[in-house]
């Protein structure tokens, strides 16, 4: 701020402007000859010990080989938008980020990223399956870089369904169900253990009912027609009410949070679980009785085809940063062939590059095989609905779930409950439009 | 009524000129500075981290602000799109019904709980600090149990009353409609008794025995001796602190969150569960905002009605 | 007070009951974790039959609670230490000097609890990190005085109403300075409301959870309570170790309050009675 009375003359002022300001460029240019290092803040996902050690190791290593000061910190997803959303509101946020790349995006807070999208896509041989379609926006643009594909799998005690005489996994929903009824002894072994809560592990019940052709909004995502689709969802409730009905559903479905399916069959309580890799991850550390009685499947089929939503795992910068190409190179240099094929050893995701199909991991056991057809057969979250703000704030409100529970616990009529859920996914959308 | 609250005065010494001293610092002055710069810390501290966010977070309830957007002021979008959100009432109701049940429970147990610590018992210092643990405790820890004890499959309670063949079948506590709240109930009655019983305790305290003693020589029996001495010697506490708690009660969240995640349905959705859905996972800080803003009333009705009630009782007694 | 043989009974009689009440839950948590992942999981058992320490082990090592332990005992003592200063000098101003406004202070102050911590804490948030206190106990200690401040001034309050003026009057007759009667006059005997203050606010501030999740984001900075949430890590609960890791966080605060109850009730009957 220049006052008039500084005693300083416009001309004399201008001049030390520039000099400083031509000072500060050339000593950043020369700074890191003089050994300053960048300093960058990496928020990395947590969700598995041995795949979290892997890459904050690897981001160690990283950091002391291109001399960069680096400040890891785990933050499960639980909690990361939370955090996320109270450092940008005070401006203090982290450079580089491994969750929330569709969120951030949405929000407009992060960097592009496109040159380092078509570099992978060519020196990797190409993306595979869904990845490409989570990365590219409709302009052509990149905004996050997808480093793992994760999704749920029919995971089976294959020991009780050949007890029961049941040889081949269930290509149908309907196949499902008959299987789990047969293979269940209540009260000590439940059918399926799928919530059905206000948890989002209850969405499983939106990917099914899609599955019976039914969508929430149009081709454009922004109106609401699920209301078009009466027939389909009737079909599907159909089929919901005889899994309620039949009993394979354990007690407590209708508040368990996204830990509970996973617990009910690794104590051995139930014959199918909905879910991804990580219990077989666990009963691998914790239970190995279990682990070889463990088959995974892929997702059965519904009447008008296969809904199988696939989750990604992302690295994105936010674009606020002050070194935005070391971070971009730290982006490139963590999808290496070497440190992947180590990484994905140990954790859940399937791969999203052509060039680590080759892997060992992925021979190694049924549940890796899974992860493959995952990568190859699954399709984008929300299909065939557009993966959208609106969509997302439906799926997080748990909308399907919710219908069937306004069935189930609050014994309302069918009609009733889907006039709800129409209103409810009117009254998110319209906030899109 | 002696005056409690008095400024301290003191008598000048004899011979000490007062006229014609037009110190700036006059006695008045300096007690008036003297009063407020003691106040400034805490005053400072509430000021700018109590009513700053408070007036931020009303603004926020007018506008469209988002994580990392900029806020356009939309009038009453927020609030019509909140009212006539589902869960809305059901979080209005069960906002009323977990706060006044827990209440009166809590009531009902830490009056009994103060009463039996009154009397003369053995080891009365040890049972007092160890019926205080379940407030002691991180509220996460607390909640985090019951839901282990209250799971249908693998919980104790489920466990123990299946052995003692009370049922047949297991419960599940938190996730039947009709179990859901009083499960939530009973699991936050324990952990917060014990502010009631030590309040309660500590009013009891300052009653004196010769009361009681008369009484007794009276005829009077225990409970109109309760009724007579101790409830009205407690009435100021008793009005402090159900005020507090109801206040703390209405504003509860972890209780929600951790047992029943506002389930099954909405059967257990209060209002800080509603808020923090729209506010942290939706990330819409308008529409969360306003939704505080809207349960203001009833948190300031609710106050209302508990100091009326306490008024009344107070003026009858 | 004589007590009927029957009067006895009923009190012993409740006094049972509710031990049992409280200690059932405790003796779970406990129980829980000592247990091997076998007895949590698969073979339901009431008493551990092969009580291990593993999880206790684990927790210390593996998790390094220990140091957040260490982080919750600072972040504690120092809002504690700071609140009891603040909330005493800012009671004796209320009920001791006289000037406008002294009045509606004393009777608003309370109604700070009104504002609910879920809507005040992204603008906390915002407020902390403008002024560099990000991820720092200091400014976890500065929101943490914002629910303190209030509720110990109230009790102090109290507390002071009830104290005999004249003690005071008598000190600044001798020589005292007003401050200085307060310091060496109302404060002493005013112990027991102070210890009661600084319970409180100590176990406040140990148990609270949402703002250190949001303030504090690595090892060096974060409490006890969301340390053991985060072991909740993805889809897993590991009960076992989250157990022992309650246990270790509630022992502290049982300590504090099995030394500190006598004077928690007693500061409370003085102060709060007369307020």
């Amino acid at each position: 701020m220049l006052h008039q009375s500084s005693g300083m003359t416009r001309r004399q002022f201008i001049a030390t402007t520039a000099l400083t300001s031509g000072a500060a460029a050339l000593g950043a240019f020369v700074a890191p000859a003089l050994g300053q290092q960048p300093k960058l803040v990496y928020w990395a996902y947590q969700f598995l010990r041995a795949s979290d050690e892997a890459r904050v190791n690897f981001a160690q290593e990283w950091a002391a080989k291109n001399k960069v000061e680096m400040q890891i910190t785990l933050v499960p997803w639980k909690e990361f938008m939370t955090k996320i959303s109270a450092a940008i509101q005070a401006q203090a946020t982290p450079d580089i980020v491994e969750s929330g790349g569709v969120e951030l995006r949405a929000l407009g807070q992060l960097l592009d990223v496109t040159d380092i999208y078509e570099k992978l896509e060519k020196e990797h041989g190409g993306w595979l399956g869904a990845s490409s379609l989570y990365m590219r926006e409709p302009d052509g643009r990149v905004h996050h870089i997808l480093y793992g594909l994760a999704g749920a799998v029919v995971v089976a005690r294959k020991d009780l369904l050949t007890q029961a005489g049941i040889q081949k996994p269930p290509e149908t929903w309907e196949e499902l169900l008959a299987q789990a009824k047969k293979a269940q002894q209540i009260p000590r072994v439940y059918g399926l253990a799928q919530p059905t809560s206000n948890q989002t592990d209850s969405n499983v019940w939106e990917e099914i009912m899609r599955s019976y052709g039914a969508r929430m909004a149009d081709e454009q995502g922004k109106k609401v027609v699920l209301g078009d689709y009466k027939k389909e969802v009737w079909a599907f409730l159909d089929y919901f009410m005889e899994v309620w009905n039949a009993g394979v559903l354990p007690p407590g479905v209708t508040t368990w949070d996204n830990t509970m399916n996973n617990s009910t069959y690794q104590a051995g309580k139930a014959v199918f679980a909905l879910n991804a890799i990580t219990i077989a991850l666990w009963l691998q550390e914790n239970n190995p009785d279990l682990l070889p009685k463990t088959a995974h499947y892929p997702f059965p089929v519904g009447p008008k085809g296969r809904v199988w939503d696939v989750g990604y795992a992302s690295r994105s910068i936010l674009k606020y940063t002050k070194y935005p190409d070391v971070c971009k190179q730290f982006l490139l240099d963590s999808m290496d062939v070497k440190k992947m094929d180590k990484e994905l050893s140990v954790s859940q995701w399937a791969p999203v590059l052509k060039s680590y199909l080759p892997f060992e991991v992925w021979n190694r056991n049924d549940y890796m095989k899974a992860l493959v057809e995952l990568a190859n057969k699954g399709n984008p979250q929300g299909y065939p609905d557009v993966f959208n703000d609106a969509w997302r704030e439906q799926n997080t409100h748990t909308t399907v779930s919710r219908l069937l529970q306004r069935l189930v616990v609050d014994k309302w009529d069918r009609d009733k409950a889907f006039a709800e859920a129409i209103e409810v996914l009117n009254k998110i959308y319209g906030k899109y439009a | 009524m002696v005056s409690r609250d008095r400024s301290i005065t003191v008598p000048l010494p004899l011979g000490t000129a007062t006229e014609g001293k037009r110190s700036f610092w006059s006695r008045h002055r300096r007690e008036v500075l003297g009063g407020l710069l003691l106040l400034s810390p805490a005053l400072l501290i509430l000021t700018g981290l109590v009513i700053y966010p408070f007036v931020y977070a009303i603004w926020l309830s007018f506008s469209d602000k988002m994580v990392g957007t900029v806020g356009h002021f939309v009038g009453l979008k927020n609030f019509s799109y909140v009212i006539t959100w589902p869960q809305f009432t059901a979080a209005l109701y069960n906002t009323g019904v977990f706060t006044v049940v827990a209440i009166m429970c809590k009531f009902v147990l830490g009056m009994a709980v103060a009463l039996v610590l009154n009397q003369q018992i053995r080891g009365r210092n040890f049972f007092r600090a160890f019926l205080l643990l379940p407030w002691v405790m991180p509220a996460f820890v607390v909640y985090l149990v019951w839901r282990w004890m209250y799971d249908p499959l693998q919980g104790l309670l489920n466990y123990a009353m299946l052995d003692l063949g009370l049922i047949q079948q297991p419960i599940a506590f938190l996730s039947t409609k009709e179990t859901a709240m009083p499960s939530v109930i009973i699991a936050h009655v324990w952990r917060s008794f014990p502010f009631y019983a030590m309040s309660f305790l500590a009013g009891m305290q300052t009653i004196p025995l010769e009361l009681y003693e008369a009484a007794q020589v009276d005829g009077a029996s225990r409970w109109q001796q309760f009724r007579y001495i101790t409830l009205p010697s407690l009435y100021h506490i008793i009005g402090v602190v159900v005020l507090l708690t109801t206040i703390w009660t209405a504003n509860a969240f972890e209780p929600i969150y951790l047992l029943t995640g506002g389930g099954p349905s909405d059967a257990t959705t209060v209002y800080t569960m509603l808020v923090y859905v729209m506010g942290m996972v939706n990330l819409r800080l308008g529409e969360a905002a306003a939704v505080s803003v809207l349960f203001l009333p009833l948190l300031i009705g609710l106050v209302l009605v508990v100091t009326g009630l306490l008024q009344r009782r107070n003026d009858d007694a | 007070m004589r007590d009927t043989l029957g009067s006895k009974m009923v009190t012993y009689g409740l006094l049972a009951v509710f031990v049992l009440m409280v200690a059932v839950p405790l003796f779970w948590m406990v129980t829980t974790a000592i247990k091997t992942n076998k007895e949590l999981y698969e073979d339901f058992t009431y008493v551990p039959q092969r009580p291990t320490l593993e999880n206790f082990v684990r927790v210390i090592v593996r998790e390094k609670l220990l140091t957040n332990i260490r982080n919750s005992f600072s972040v504690a003592m120092i809002t504690t230490l700071i609140t009891v200063i603040v909330s005493s000098l800012a009671a004796y101003s209320i009920v001791r000097y006289r000037y406008p406004g002294r009045e509606w202070i004393g009777r608003l102050i309370l109604f700070k609890y009104l504002l609910p911590s879920a809507m005040l804490f992204v603008p906390l948030y915002v407020i902390v990190t403008a002024l560099g206190l990000g991820n720092t106990q200091q400014g976890l200690i500065l929101t943490y005085l914002t629910f303190t401040i209030p509720f110990c001034t109230w009790m102090l309050m109290g507390y002071f109403r009830g104290m005999p003026v004249e003690l005071e009057e008598q000190a600044m007759v001798d020589g005292c300075t007003k401050i200085g009667a307060m310091l060496r006059i109302l404060l002493p005997l005013s112990a027991p409301g102070l210890v009661a203050s600084a319970i409180f606010s100590f176990t406040l501030a140990w148990n609270e959870f949402l703002l250190a999740l949001v303030i504090t984001m690595d090892q060096s900075t974060m409490t006890v309570p969301i340390k053991l949430s985060m072991m909740v890590v993805g889809d897993q609960y590991i009960w076992g170790q989250l157990m022992a890791g309650a246990v270790l966080a509630s022992i502290p605060v049982g300590i504090l309050y099995f030394i500190g109850q006598r004077f928690v009730v007693q500061g409370l009957a003085a102060g709060a009675v007369k307020s």
